[in-house]
């Protein structure tokens, strides 16, 4: 029985990005559009987890920092709920003074991270990295 | 300017307008945990987004004040006064960023060395022992900030991402070289771009004026005014070399990696891809031997298989990506990680490449942090960005809409009378009734969408008095009631003028020192209000203030000396209508002229102002108790309500916000004033003016002890009445401004279209009755 | 000649521009309204001609043909 779903070429894969700055969204959103992805976003992990349980995904990108449910909180949370959610790919942004988080990332179950600033090139190379998009 | 652009803009003015709303608070109310953190959180999003488009002055200078921030959150810094005006003037410095950011999309010259200062004063404040990693990522920064001169900042912040990529490539330390030639090197033989050129490894280059360029004309081509900046990675004795012969014009200075602030650089070139395979299965190893509770193990364990495979498909190993996908069924079963453990690590041995990049990427961190901040609640409203102009081409619409139902009307009775049929009039009146009611709803529900809460324009009172009564040594505090109230938003915004006016004279004029106020018998600090309310379809705005009030004696006295009314007059004048003539022109009960307020008042100002907006002002006060400012404004203006009146044969339009009565007067009642007929009301004595003989046009026949219908207006702390022949009409109109010809003439508010097609002017009767 | 004008009216430095040609290329510029400079095709700028350039701020053709001005110094505007 197979556990991992393989990619699928065919329909374009499907992203959520959470954070609360409307315009690190808009940035991000802007240039994985341009990839060809999907894109869906969400303002906290309150609605972030609203989301990817009612939607399928293929990766989240969250920010550490945010009101509410903060980033960690979220990927606990959603590693906790039913197996085809819970298994979905995490990369979390953090800032360089908050590297300390990263142990607590790890340890929610985020699967990787980049460091703010991020620029276009490295969101895109990771993002099809993680979901195994084609070079 | 690009959407990205705008939305920084936005954002960012947003973020200013609250952080310095809290930080106002905090300063009034005290430390508060959610608070700072609100503030914290602020600075922080506006630093994200000074990265995001790329403004690293902006950024320094913020993530200076976020430092500061975290060390109040942490208890290891006390707010105090000093501290919150260096956070306030650091939003001001960002502001100015930001309005340059607008008009010219880049920060001028000056902004690294303008976010240096700012940063320097904030971190000033920093304890200077620390503990903790966090602390010691500032102190870190703080180092770096005292020892390395500005001019290295700027050229580090040009190359930064290169010269990270090749710092840690190399992993050498650096130099940084200023090199400042003599105005006469020429003459020595010397072509200082000549050693720069020999310099290895250079990793940023910069070359600039040391004075500034004289006009082409007076340029002297062989007096060197250059300086050369560089950075190197090159040894220091392998620079100094270079450089042997001119060593007292050129500094060469170590830095140190961490003087780059940097972040882990994911490199370029295609080669590197197997590297960020491998640096992501490195860290779903991490991931997996961090793992801590069993009840998301089935979510950590499948997350961490499926990115496994996902970043080897990528770098086109599916074999390996195979591998994975066996482990995985085998770990889930047992719910354990070791099967994936030994996937993984046979992948990576059997990725080609060279040296786990450990030391680039920290492990997960055992040190215990300090407690995380309690993060609030940020308060959302959900609300919709739109354009105004979208908003201003519906309440158009809307305004014709209500003139064309007015047409209605009149088409039924014309139906009745012309086709003389009264079953079809009455159901065109039906119908007319029913669109009334819409178009009555509609055009409420458009005008609405121009409704702003006056707390938008009370918003930055709170900062102006706390700085203007520093300025002014005193001591005010300034409270805020029916911030809710809304009104239209081209009214609101007008009402910023005119509130600071007013405000400024509370202080200036109105609140005593605070060693005035001791003797007094009153707290030391004064208290400033601004409040509004909604009466009706209008609303008011007030403006109190607790200071010494107005002195009844001393503006009867400045009257007398300004020759405003005379003698008689002013002696008739009660206390509380002689305190209008406050609002003359060029009139001031300020013993002297404060540099604040200019020529004293300004309440002249104030009052032409609301009154161009249909509102009125008054004041009320108290000799010792403080004064009052009332402003009484209609809530909307788009359309105005206006009365049709008949004189002589003609109708007209008379608007209804300046009229305060009509008056059905028995002819008995009217007394000669001089040359003209008045009546008294109340206390009053009003003017009355015929409007027939205004309009030049045939006061009709009347008999001497017939009634006269006056029309009582008060505009300017004058009082007249306008005598009117009879009135048709209450009418709710959208007013078309005059045109043509009449564009200039006085006493017309503009036009409207009746019902049945005539045009009705519409009189202002400030004009008239002046 | 290192320095020299062209049909057109641009200056152009060519070849090798000793500190010499400071002056003189300051001279053309002096003499001329709206200066067109192209230095594709110098190889080699002392510190005093780049000086000139940075000072008056002619217009400029093409990228340098000095590479490590072109590198290092890129086009100043």
């Amino acid at each position: 029985m197979r556990e991992v779903e393989p990619p699928h070429p065919r329909s374009p894969m499907r992203v959520l990005i959470v954070d609360d700055s409307s315009l690190v969204r808009l940035y991000y959103r802007a240039a994985l559009e341009r990839s060809g992805l999907a894109v869906e976003q969400a303002i906290n992990g309150l609605e972030a987890m609203e989301k990817v349980l009612t939607q399928p995904f293929d990766l989240v990108i969250v920010d550490i920092n945010m009101p509410g449910m903060d980033g960690i909180s979220f990927v606990r949370s959603l590693r906790r709920s039913a197996p085809d959610v819970a298994r979905l790919p995490v990369l979390v942004i953090t800032t360089e003074a908050g590297q300390q988080d990263l142990g607590e990332a790890r340890k929610a179950g985020a699967n990787f991270y980049l460091v703010k600033p991020v620029s276009e090139e490295s969101l895109l190379r990771h993002v099809a990295a993680l979901t195994g998009a084609p070079r | 300017m690009n959407a990205l652009h705008e939305q920084f803009i936005t954002e960012a003015r947003e973020l200013i307008e609250q952080a310095t709303g809290d930080l106002l608070a905090l300063e009034r109310e005290g430390s508060a945990p959610e608070r700072i953190d609100r503030v914290f959180r602020a600075f922080h999003t506006l630093k994200g987004s000074a990265g995001v488009v790329e403004l690293p002055a902006m950024g320094m200078a913020l993530h200076a004040a976020e430092d500061l921030l975290a060390a109040i959150h942490a208890r290891r810094l006390a707010i105090a006064p000093a501290i919150i005006d260096q956070a306030l003037a650091c939003l001001d410095q960002v502001s100015r960023w930001v309005d340059e950011f607008e008009s010219h999309a880049a920060l001028p010259p000056s902004a690294g060395e303008e976010a240096r200062a700012v940063a320097e004063r904030l971190r000033g404040f920093l304890p200077g022992q620390a503990t903790g990693p966090q602390a010691k990522a500032g102190q870190r920064h703080k180092t770096a900030d005292r020892t390395m001169p500005h001019w290295v900042s700027l050229l580090i912040d040009s190359q930064r991402a290169r010269i990270a990529r090749e710092a840690q490539e190399r992993a050498t330390a650096l130099c940084a070289i200023r090199y400042e030639p003599t105005a006469d090197c020429f003459f020595n033989g010397d072509d200082p771009l000549q050693s720069m050129r020999q310099v290895p490894d250079l990793l940023a280059f910069r070359i600039e004026a040391r004075e500034p360029w004289p006009a082409v004309d007076a340029l002297d081509p062989y007096a060197c005014n250059l300086r050369l900046l560089a950075i190197s990675a090159a040894h220091h004795g392998e620079i100094a070399k270079i450089f042997r012969l001119v060593p007292d014009q050129v500094r060469i200075l170590d830095l140190a990696l961490e003087d780059l602030g940097s972040s882990p650089v994911v490199r370029k070139d295609e080669g590197h891809a197997t590297e960020l395979v491998r640096s992501v299965i490195e860290e779903q190893r991490r991931v997996l031997r961090a793992s801590e509770h069993p009840e998301d193990f089935a979510g950590r364990f499948g997350a961490a298989a499926r990115v496994a495979a996902n970043a080897l498909r990528h770098g086109l190993r599916p074999e390996l990506a195979e591998r994975i996908e066996s482990a995985v069924s085998a770990g889930l079963s047992r719910q354990e990680s070791a099967p994936l453990l030994a996937a993984l690590d046979e992948t990576l041995a059997r990725l080609e490449g060279g040296v786990s990049r450990a030391d680039v990427m920290p492990d997960a961190s055992s040190t215990p942090r300090d407690a995380e901040p309690r993060i609030a609640e940020r308060p959302g409203a959900r609300s919709l960005r739109v354009d105004e102009a979208r908003i201003d081409a519906l309440v158009n619409l809307a305004g014709e809409l209500v003139v064309a139902k007015n047409t209605l009307a009149h088409l039924a009775n014309k139906v009745e009378r012309e086709l003389g049929s009264h079953d079809l009039g009455r159901a065109v009146r039906r119908e007319h009734q029913a669109i009334e009611r819409l178009a009555g709803e509609m055009h409420a529900a458009i005008l609405r969408l121009r409704m702003v809460p006056i707390g938008r324009v009370f918003r930055s009172f709170p900062r102006l008095v706390r700085d203007t009564a520093r300025e002014l040594d005193k001591e005010a505090v300034l409270a805020i009631h029916g911030e809710t109230t809304e009104a239209d938003k081209t009214i609101v915004d007008q009402l910023f003028e005119p509130l600071l006016h007013l405000v400024r004279n509370a202080l200036d004029h109105g609140v005593e020192t605070p060693e005035q106020r001791r003797a007094a018998g009153k707290l030391d600090i004064a208290t400033i209000t601004l409040q509004a309310a909604r009466t009706g379809d209008r609303f008011h705005v007030e403006v109190l203030d607790d200071g010494r009030g107005i002195d009844p004696a001393a503006v009867r006295r400045k009257a007398r000396d300004r020759r405003l009314l005379a003698d008689d007059e002013l002696a008739a004048l009660s206390d509380e209508h002689l305190i209008d003539l406050i609002f003359s022109a060029g009139f001031s009960t300020a013993a002297g002229v404060s540099d604040l307020s200019g020529r004293g008042v300004g309440m002249d100002v104030v009052r032409t102002t609301v009154e161009r907006m249909g509102g009125r002002v008054s004041l009320t006060s108290r000799l010792g108790s403080g004064t009052t400012v009332r402003l009484d404004l209609p809530m909307n203006i788009a359309v105005s309500r206006i009365m049709v009146a008949e004189a002589g044969g003609e109708l007209f339009g008379i608007s209804m916000d300046a009229v305060t009565e009509t008056v059905r007067l028995a002819a008995d009642r009217i007394v000669q004033v001089k040359n003209n007929e008045g009546f008294v009301l109340r206390d009053r004595v009003v003017p009355i003016c015929s409007l027939a003989e205004l309009m030049k046009l045939p006061r009709p026949a009347r008999a001497e002890g017939d009634a006269r219908l006056l029309v009582v207006a008060e505009t300017s702390g004058n009082i007249a009445a306008l005598e009117i022949d009879a009135i048709r009409d209450r009418l709710e109109v959208v007013l078309k401004p005059m045109q043509g010809l009449l564009a200039g003439a006085r006493g017309y508010l503009g036009t409207t279209l009746l019902g049945d097609g005539q045009v009705l002017l519409v009189l202002d009767l400030k004009e008239l009755l002046a | 000649m290192s320095v020299r004008r062209d049909e057109g009216g641009t200056i152009v430095l060519a070849g090798s521009c000793p500190v010499e040609d400071a002056e003189r290329l300051l001279q053309m510029l002096q003499a001329t309204p709206t200066p067109k400079l192209d230095w594709t095709q110098c190889h080699h700028l002392h510190t005093a001609v780049l000086q000139v350039i940075l000072a008056a701020r002619p217009a400029l053709v093409g990228a340098c043909g000095d590479p490590w001005v072109r590198q290092w110094v890129g086009a100043p505007a």
